[in-house]
């Protein structure tokens, strides 16, 4: 893992960080406004989050329709469990937490009801970029579908989301040392199925 | 390929070079369909902590929690009535007759619309005076309207007609004495008779607001979990459980067993957002109840009160 490399810098609020990584500012009156009900403060928050929430959702599930499902049912569930929501600071990890698990009851089902394949068309203006090529992104498609939800997770939060590792423990509840392996052992699986897929094996077969 | 797959580094680099392009805007449509939903969906109130980095409370404080919580839902399910009643999306079609003015100690008639048949199909309400019908639509993806009509077949009352209302409140205006018919704008067989001024044979007499023979609350199953997990209903009553299904696509279903695993209810389970389940009333104690789909996914029905002699 390149850890020397710069990413994304950390959103603070009065010197602390918050949303830790999460690339928002938390409007804590406006979170405070939500939890005791104001659907316009709820709305206003959502307005600078939803797509950011979407694209992440959009990552981890490749279906755009599935990832407007899933941000859907989560963001109305942020909604209802809000009240629950004990420190405003923790807004942005915890709605991404709610996305999160929105996505992996998502994907299961997709699981389960079939082998879906889907894969992301090429957008050449925004999409297209000097280091891969078609060809590529399709196997990266076909290996990242190779793997688990969860392991999804960690790839989007960790390599487009640019979450530290203590962003992404913060966001999935369990331990920073365990996102550190987890998160090694989700590369070591990316990398073996791009192999295989590499040597033509790809059908049939564990990957990791 | 292969040879950026070497190292995590060169998975670093593939991974963010793959992911940063594609879409990052959720449509707009879909954002107002979110706000739209949220405009009709109440905050929870409850005590359960749901947060980052929370340190769980010592076992006593989450029991006294739950205790309060389960007072909480109790005290609430003697509102739930009134506060249900005109919950949910409607969607206004066709004339209506102007909404009477009901006092709030008007008669309140009790009656649900389950496989398009009214039930039950002869009503009772006081002559010269408005009066309230409220009704549970159990058939959620039917439209449905009322319509009052006199013995000459003129319609004396007339809803606007909605679909997936599932508790529906009609101010009715006064009706002098006499048989009327009442039925479903939209499906004129689903049909009944409306006794005005004559007393009901079989059950008691009428008097201002009726305690509700039925009472209601909302269940949500999402991610495979109830919410809340714990319901409560008063002995004696019949009652409906409405399951709000947030797992697009997945079915699920309402089970309730007895502390001793004795089946109280089956029914089938449904991947449609809504489902309505009629419980029969049942006696005061605690019951399971579960999704026969998922039986991991459970909650608790307990049903207070005197069984009575």
């Amino acid at each position: 893992m390149n850890t020397a490399r710069p990413r994304r810098p950390i959103v603070s609020v009065h010197g602390v960080p918050l949303g830790a990584g999460m690339g928002q500012c938390v409007d804590l009156q406006l979170v405070e406004a939500a939890r005791n009900g104001d659907r316009e403060a709820y709305a206003e928050l959502l307005r600078g989050r939803a797509g950011r929430l979407y694209a992440i959702a959009q990552r981890i599930l490749r279906d755009p329709e599935r990832a407007e499902d899933a941000v859907q049912d989560a963001l109305v569930l942020a909604w209802r469990d809000l009240p629950a929501l004990r420190d405003p600071a923790r807004f942005d990890a915890w709605l991404h937490r709610v996305v999160v698990h929105a996505c992996l009851a998502e994907a299961r089902r997709t699981r389960r009801m079939t082998a879906r394949l889907v894969e992301l068309p090429v957008d050449i203006a925004v999409g297209r970029d000097d280091y891969l090529d078609v060809v590529e992104r399709e196997a990266l498609d076909r290996a990242f579908l190779r793997l688990a939800p969860e392991q999804r997770v960690l790839l989007v939060l960790r390599h487009y989301a640019g979450l530290e590792t203590a962003a992404i423990a913060e966001v999935l509840g369990v331990p920073h040392g365990t996102v550190r392996s987890r998160l090694h052992h989700a590369h070591r699986v990316m990398r073996a199925a791009l192999e295989a897929d590499a040597r033509g094996a790809f059908a049939g077969g564990t990957s990791a | 390929m292969t040879d950026h797959a070497t190292d995590d580094r060169g998975i670093d680099r593939i991974l963010e070079a793959w992911l940063r392009p594609g879409p990052s805007d959720l449509p707009d449509e879909r954002f107002a369909s979110i706000v739209a939903v949220v405009g009709r969906t109440s905050q929870r109130r409850r005590l359960r902590r749901f947060g980052n980095g929370s340190v769980p409370r010592p076992v006593g404080r989450r029991l006294a929690a739950a205790a309060a919580a389960l007072l909480l839902v109790t005290s609430a399910g003697a509102l739930v009535l009134g506060a249900r009643w005109s919950a949910g999306p409607a969607t206004p079609a066709g004339p209506s007759t102007p909404e009477a003015t009901v006092p709030p100690t008007a008669t309140v008639i009790e009656l649900a619309v389950r496989d398009l048949a009214f039930v039950p199909t002869d009503l009772y309400a006081p002559a010269d005076a408005p009066f309230e019908i409220r009704l549970a639509d159990e058939d959620t993806q039917v439209p449905l309207g009322l319509e009052i009509l006199d013995d000459a077949g003129r319609s004396r009352y007339a809803s606007e007609v909605a679909t997936g209302v599932t508790m529906r409140t009609f101010p009715v205006p006064a009706l002098p004495t006499g048989t009327y018919a009442i039925r479903d704008r939209v499906h004129p067989n689903t049909s009944g008779v409306l006794h005005v001024g004559s007393a009901e044979p079989t059950g008691p007499a009428l008097s201002p607001s009726p305690a509700p023979t039925f009472a209601h609350v909302v269940i949500t199953t999402a991610g495979h979990a109830f919410t809340p997990t714990a319901v409560s209903f008063p002995v004696g009553r019949r009652f409906f459980i409405e399951l709000h299904n947030l797992d697009t696509g997945v079915s699920h279903g309402i089970a309730i067993d007895d502390a001793t695993g004795t089946p109280m209810l089956r029914a089938g389970a449904s991947s449609g957002p809504v489902s309505i389940y009629p419980v029969d009333a049942m006696p005061a104690g605690s019951y399971v109840i579960f999704d026969p789909a998922d039986p991991a996914v459970r909650a608790t029905l307990v049903v207070v009160g005197s069984d009575g002699p």
